[in-house]
């Protein structure tokens, strides 16, 4: 049979990449002097399961790493070798080069063999070192040869006694794929037994009523003879019994008469309606699980396309809804009663619906979160720093769209904190701190929008530095700028106070870009630091990019779509507080600060526009930082607005984010009011 | 088409689908794949700071499609707009556009030898946009290159990312 397994490809470099993310999320957590046997399994069946998948697909140059790597941790996890730190290390860039060998099979990029070969090295040295030295603790009866400094054990016999459940076969098991896989194993002997004699008279030749006596003499581990019975066979049903190493395989097969030990559940026989597919919910105990399996088998994959047509389609019918609730406002409530109390379900139901449609494309923030750990590791080596990374908050959910949007900007900021804010140990001491510094990574939702903050306790932003750079760079700076007009120099492109360039940050493209990806997802960027003390950089985000929370206003006769988040407050002026500078400007006096009062009208060339500012309603709006006044006629009301793009047929337009249909089918522009302002500057 | 026609296929021959529609006193014709339907014109939100042709945006079924009024656009035909007026929605590279002009006609079929070479003449649109002149019966249709036409730089219906760049600059 040729089946074409390309297909399944992506999935198994997929499955592969969480596994890696896995083992390298377990070795950064994982504490060398005591070690968590759990975590330990985990991590062994991570790597056996990429080493079972490379070996299916035909990847042999990635089973072989993987399968070192696997003996090293399948004797680790026993305790035959005690877990040291620099093992970690090695462990760690094992996982590299097989993320490296798996980026090759899936994007053609380039694999550096060199690197491999030196890391397997480094693996079999561990291997050797490992045996030599004496295990600390010894759980399991270990062969006795094991202070041979040889990674071969000598064979043990093993007597494997196989009841199945009575369903056996109709669960479309085979039995002869077990035996020869195991035969491949070492010596191998099978006998089939029936304990239960059965009339001939109702015999089921379906119901399985055999248990077969195995035994094998291999120097594989008990784990991996179990292993084989994996799919098949429940803890229970499976009986493995070592016998002594120096006992021939043959002696062991005929003398013993009855079955030893037999569970009780095998005594009933009959287990009904047991599917294959079942067995994790009718065995929580069968081994072979992975941990966290639970979660992932009741997940499935599928395609953002699909999830994304789902979205748009859940954006139509919130339209039509709101569409319908319009024109039933003209239909007389007390005649149409029914017809009306079906609409406000149908609202309600559409909401609900919406809410959980949107929540698909949710996932928690530790999805990059997770990377950081291992830069912060590698980072802090290489800086000869002490950090601690603290990470709060990371089941945070945000729109998938933006969480791979948000790595990069989160990853300049961490390696800034870590080489700028970080103070080297001594330096650290010297100023009465200890010697460790920590860098906290902290997701929470704030009402409709997530705030990621980067903090570290490190030396903080040198005002002085700052400002002498900006000056030096032709930026326009006084002495009396407030703290957090200082800061926001730093988003300046080209800006860097770092005294050298070194390979990890200083040199300047950073923080600009930070400002741009964020500016782009809609999201703002704070700074708060302090000399001496550290600083915190705080990036706040809406939820999702494709609804958003929008004040509808009307300026002449057309509509427009304010996003909430970026209305402070709305009021109308008072003829006393406005001021004409020059020819066209306003200013708006509020509560002591002095806005200036831009015209929606003007700015979009909107003919029938109230003029006059105090016949207008003003709105007082946030952006980059700033606050302006915006002019608009009216506030007609609050929608949420499923946001459509305007480049997907034409392109963008100044000083909008985009565009949204209206309860009566007609199209809104949204405003984007940094955008505007810079419009409004330009005109 | 008789059988004759029918059964010379090949690549020279093919005869292909166009839809003729008028703007002002003249006929012109597109290429009929490029259609995917025909509508009146509804009202448009109007978009900012853009060419007078350039009418605003529709709600086409949840789609934001942009509306272009080609009798402005080529100084064509008399602008009302009536229940009588009509959209063309093309979709060209990639993209959904409506196009207003002044009226849709018929749907010819036109065989390579009908089609002769433009002459350099003053028709509304520029002849780089022209595919060439078709011939039916003694009606004569100028056959535009709709995909060229809407993805040119004048239309101003693509990113232009330059363009916008130097508007924030």
């Amino acid at each position: 049979m040729n089946v074409d397994l390309s297909q399944f490809y992506a999935v198994f470099f997929d499955e592969s990449a969480e596994h890696l993310a896995e083992m390298e999320r377990i070795f950064l957590a994982i504490d060398p002097a005591n070690p968590d046997d759990e975590e330990l399994n985990a991590v062994f069946r991570a790597a056996h399961s990429i080493k079972g998948g490379a070996g299916t697909f035909g990847f042999p140059d990635m089973t072989v790493v993987t399968h070192t790597l696997e003996t090293l941790l399948d004797r680790v996890r026993h305790h035959e070798i005690a877990l040291t730190r620099e093992m970690v290390d090695v462990f760690l860039r094992a996982g590299d080069a097989i993320a490296m060998q798996l980026a090759g099979h899936r994007d053609g990029s380039n694999v550096d063999q060199q690197l491999i070969d030196t890391v397997c090295e480094q693996l079999s040295a561990i291997a050797g070192n490992g045996v030599s030295s004496p295990s600390q603790s010894v759980q399991e009866p270990v062969s006795a040869v094991s202070e041979q400094p040889a990674v071969t054990v000598s064979p043990v016999t093993y007597r494997m006694i196989f009841t199945p459940p009575a369903d056996l076969y109709t669960r479309m098991v085979r039995m002869e794929p077990i035996f020869e896989e195991l035969s491949t194993m070492g010596d191998f002997t099978v006998v089939a037994r029936i304990d239960q004699p059965q009339e001939f008279q109702g015999y089921d030749p379906n119901r399985c009523l055999m248990a077969w006596e195995m035994t094998l003499s291999t120097d594989r581990s008990m784990d991996e003879i179990r292993e084989v019975f994996m799919f098949v066979a429940d803890e229970e049903e499976l009986f493995i019994e070592k016998l002594s190493p120096t006992i021939q395989p043959a002696a062991a097969t005929t003398s013993q008469p009855t079955l030893p030990d037999q569970p009780a559940a095998a005594d009933d026989g009959v287990v009904m309606g047991r599917r294959m597919y079942d067995k994790h919910e009718a065995a929580p105990g069968a081994f072979g699980r992975r941990s966290g399996e639970s979660v992932e088998a009741s997940s499935i994959r599928v395609g953002v396309a699909k999830v994304d047509q789902l979205i748009n389609q859940m954006g139509e019918l919130v339209i039509t809804q709101a569409m319908l609730a319009q024109a039933a406002k003209m239909i007389d409530p007390v005649q149409f009663e029914h017809l009306h109390r079906g609409l406000e379900l149908l609202e309600r139901n559409t909401r609900d619906l919406q809410e959980s449609v949107m929540s698909i494309r949710m996932l928690p923030i530790n999805f990059i979160f997770s990377r950081f750990p291992r830069l912060v590791h590698d980072l802090a080596d290489k800086l000869g720093k002490k950090v601690e990374l603290k990470l709060v908050g990371e089941t945070t959910e945000l729109d998938k769209g933006l969480i791979e949007k948000l790595a990069d900007p989160l990853t300049h900021l961490v390696r800034n904190s870590l080489d700028h804010g970080i103070e080297l140990p001594d330096a650290r001491v010297a100023v009465g701190k200890s010697p460790g510094g920590t860098i906290t990574l902290k997701a929470a939702q704030q009402g409709g929008r997530v705030m990621v903050e980067v903090a570290d306790d490190g030396a903080g932003l040198n005002r002085d530095r700052i400002l002498a750079k900006a000056a030096q760079n032709g930026l326009q700076v006084s002495d009396s700028m407030s703290d957090e007009e200082v800061w926001q120099l730093i988003f300046a492109p080209g800006f860097s106070t770092a005294d050298q360039v070194t390979d990890i940050s200083g040199r300047g493209v950073g923080m600009d870009v930070v400002m741009r990806n964020v500016n782009a997802m809609g999201g703002r960027v704070t700074i708060f630091s302090n000399q001496g003390a550290g600083s915190r950089v705080i990036i706040s985000l809406p939820l999702t990019l494709a609804i958003l929370d929008g004040l509808s206003v009307r300026v002449g006769n057309e509509t427009f779509i304010v996003p909430l988040n970026s209305i402070i407050e709305s009021l109308q002026p008072c003829r006393e507080d406005l001021n004409q500078i020059g020819n066209r400007n306003t200013t708006i006096h509020v509560r002591g600060n002095y806005l200036p009062l831009m015209h929606l009208g003007t700015i979009f060339s909107i003919s029938g526009a109230v003029q006059r500012p105090e016949e207008a309603v003003v709105m007082l709006v946030e952006a980059e930082g700033e606050q302006v006044a915006l002019q608009v006629d009216e506030l007609l009301g609050q929608h949420q607005v499923v946001i459509k793009s305007l480049e997907t047929n034409y392109r963008k337009v100044d000083g909008t984010a985009g565009a949204t249909i209206l309860g009566d089918g007609r199209v809104a522009l949204i405003l984007d009011t940094v955008d505007m302002v810079r419009l409004w500057r330009s005109q | 088409m008789n059988m004759d026609e029918q059964n010379r296929m090949s690549p020279e021959s093919v005869a292909l689908e166009y839809l003729t529609f008028n703007l002002g006193k003249e006929e012109y014709a597109m290429d009929i794949l490029k259609v995917q339907e025909i509508r009146g014109y509804d009202s448009v939100t109007r978009i900012a700071n853009s060419p007078d042709f350039m009418k605003g945006v529709i709600n086409l079924r949840g789609v934001i499609v942009p509306i272009i009024d080609m009798r402005i656009k080529f100084n064509l035909g008399n602008v009302v707009y009536d229940e009588f007026t009509v959209v063309i929605i093309i979709n060209v590279l990639g993209r959904v556009i409506g196009m207003v002009v002044d009226g849709v006609s018929d749907v010819v079929t036109l065989l390579p030898d009908q089609i002769r070479p433009a002459p350099e003449f003053g028709s509304g649109i520029n002849s780089d946009y022209i595919i060439g002149i078709g011939t039916v019966n003694t009606q004569m249709l100028i056959l535009v290159d709709i995909e060229r036409l809407i993805g040119s730089s004048e239309m101003q219906l693509m990113v232009a990312a330059d363009n916008h760049l130097d508007l924030a600059a």
